[in-house]
């Protein structure tokens, strides 16, 4: 019987290669070029060429850490993918006393497995399988495919391997069924039981690599953004959660509002009208007196026009400081047309207009409005309102009312893109992953 | 928390923070306070 090997030299790169489970392991991944080696053989037979160097694992060959108070060492390492579910990580752990269990990663979510030696019995058409005494209901089975290897196994491992996975459901965990494809080994049943391991508890027992650097294996292929994505948000298996993301950002959002509305008050309002005749020069009105009781507050002054059409008022606001008369402008614009084209009748504009004044100190403020009101395409030449009625007055009234007290609907809602634009993109991010 | 989650919180802190600076001081940059200069057309139908 030969001695079970404990290091030994990689046929395709040189690379030297520790055996950790010596004796138990038949296949080796080599961590220099991937390939993969059968090591029941004294001569090393190389099973498979594969020269890509990848190190796009969470967790590295030859870690150590502490699960259910036994130290396991990370042996081997595949990736695996099926069309249904997209990649996901497995890690074959070692310890020469207790054994093997796998670790399996996927989206982030982490699960202990262990290898079952007594076979749950299949009832009916394999829907619910029997496991001590416990039913576990199957999902859809899946077609997985080993993408990447690396480390050594207790069986032979190929890049390429496939199988049919069927993951079953229960109280405490999921049974996980794999039959294998292929000529060798055709029907080669293997039972897991996965149990879930919180990301903390994996995280404080293994160095859990951040962010795995090959990202084209990593994602699936066109995740363009994985890259740059990954750099902000960091690898999918830190699990940045984007809902919680959002909640924040809600209540950030909730928080600004109030704020928003306890520095706006308190509110104050004036009214006045004006006439404005079309065509005519511009004409100056006072129409309100508003007092601005805080530091500074926002000056809202809405224009509502009488019925009108295929006009525009130009409005110039200000706002003078009875005490000092300084002035503060601001513009506001009436308009309202309508017409007929080829495809029918048509109508722009709005009868109404809001103009803010932002930054207004505390004072008294007469507000005036200088106004001129204009046809379109051209100024109403007389008796064009009214043919019976050359004389008859085209004037526009208009109605103001000035307030304090707003807050800025602009910022609000500017704040919001801020906020929540960060977890859409995350979100937007996994579910280009999925 | 993880170091994305934190780092998202304190932006959200940030913002808060601006706001609140932008509520006491009536601040926006959204607000009307311009006077477009006299020549400038102002009203007409942009339709078609």
């Amino acid at each position: 019987m030969s001695e079970p090997l404990r290091a030994l030299t990689c046929p395709q790169c040189g690379g030297t290669i520790e055996v950790r489970a010596a004796g138990l392991s038949v296949a080796v991944a080599c961590r220099h070029c991937g390939s993969v080696l059968d090591v029941t053989r004294p001569e090393v037979a190389l099973i498979q060429a594969y020269r890509r160097v990848s190190h796009a694992f969470a967790l590295a060959l030859g870690t150590r850490g502490t699960l259910e108070g036994i130290e396991w060492e990370v042996i081997g390492a595949l990736r695996r993918r099926s069309p249904q579910s997209g990649d996901w990580q497995e890690f074959l752990l070692f310890n020469p006393y207790a054994g093997y269990r796998w670790l399996v990663l996927f989206e982030g979510d982490w699960q202990l497995g262990t290898m079952l030696m007594d076979r749950p019995e299949l009832l009916g058409d394999g829907g619910v399988a029997r496991w001590r005494n416990r039913l576990w209901t199957a999902d859809t089975p899946e077609d997985a495919e080993t993408v990447m290897v690396l480390g050594e196994f207790y069986w032979r491992v190929t890049r390429g391997d496939r199988c049919t996975a069927t993951a079953h459901a229960g109280q405490g965990g999921t049974l996980s069924r794999e039959e294998a494809e292929g000529e060798e080994a055709e029907g080669e049943e293997t039972w897991t039981h996965l149990v879930p391991v919180p990301a903390r508890t994996i995280r404080a027992a293994f160095p859990v690599a951040e962010a795995a650097p090959d990202e084209t294996l990593s994602h699936p292929p066109g995740a363009g953004a994985s890259a740059f994505a990954q750099r902000i948000w960091g690898a999918p298996e830190a699990g940045t959660d984007p809902w919680r993301l959002f909640g924040i950002a809600l209540a950030a959002l909730v928080l600004i509002g109030l704020v928003q509305w306890v520095f706006a008050g308190p509110t104050r309002c004036s009214e006045g009208t004006a006439q404005i005749e079309t065509g005519a020069l511009a004409t100056t009105h006072r129409i309100g007196t508003i007092t601005v009781s805080r530091p500074w507050q926002f000056v809202t002054v809405r224009a509502a026009a009488s019925d009108f059409d295929n006009r525009w008022v130009d409005l110039d606001y200000t706002l003078v400081n009875e005490a000092t008369q300084q002035g503060q402008d601001a513009y506001g614009l009436v308009e309202h047309y309508s017409g007929r084209d080829g495809d029918g009748p048509w109508t722009e504009g709005s009868l109404r207009a809001e103009t803010q004044f932002a930054h207004v100190p505390r004072g008294t403020y007469g507000v005036y409005v200088e106004a001129a009101a204009h046809g379109w395409p051209v100024d109403p030449l007389p008796g064009a309102i009214d043919p019976a009625n050359p004389w008859a007055s085209s004037a526009v009234a208009l109605a103001f009312t000035t307030c304090t007290g707003d807050t800025s609907g602009g910022m609000f809602w500017l704040m919001a893109v801020l906020l929540l634009s960060g977890p859409a993109l995350l979100l937007w991010w996994r579910h280009r992953q999925a | 928390m993880n170091r994305p989650t934190i780092l998202f919180a304190a932006w959200c802190v940030l913002l808060v923070a601006l706001s609140a600076w932008a509520a006491f001081a009536a601040y926006s940059p959204f607000s009307d306070d311009e006077r477009p200069t006299a020549s400038a057309v102002r009203g007409g139908v942009s339709h078609k």
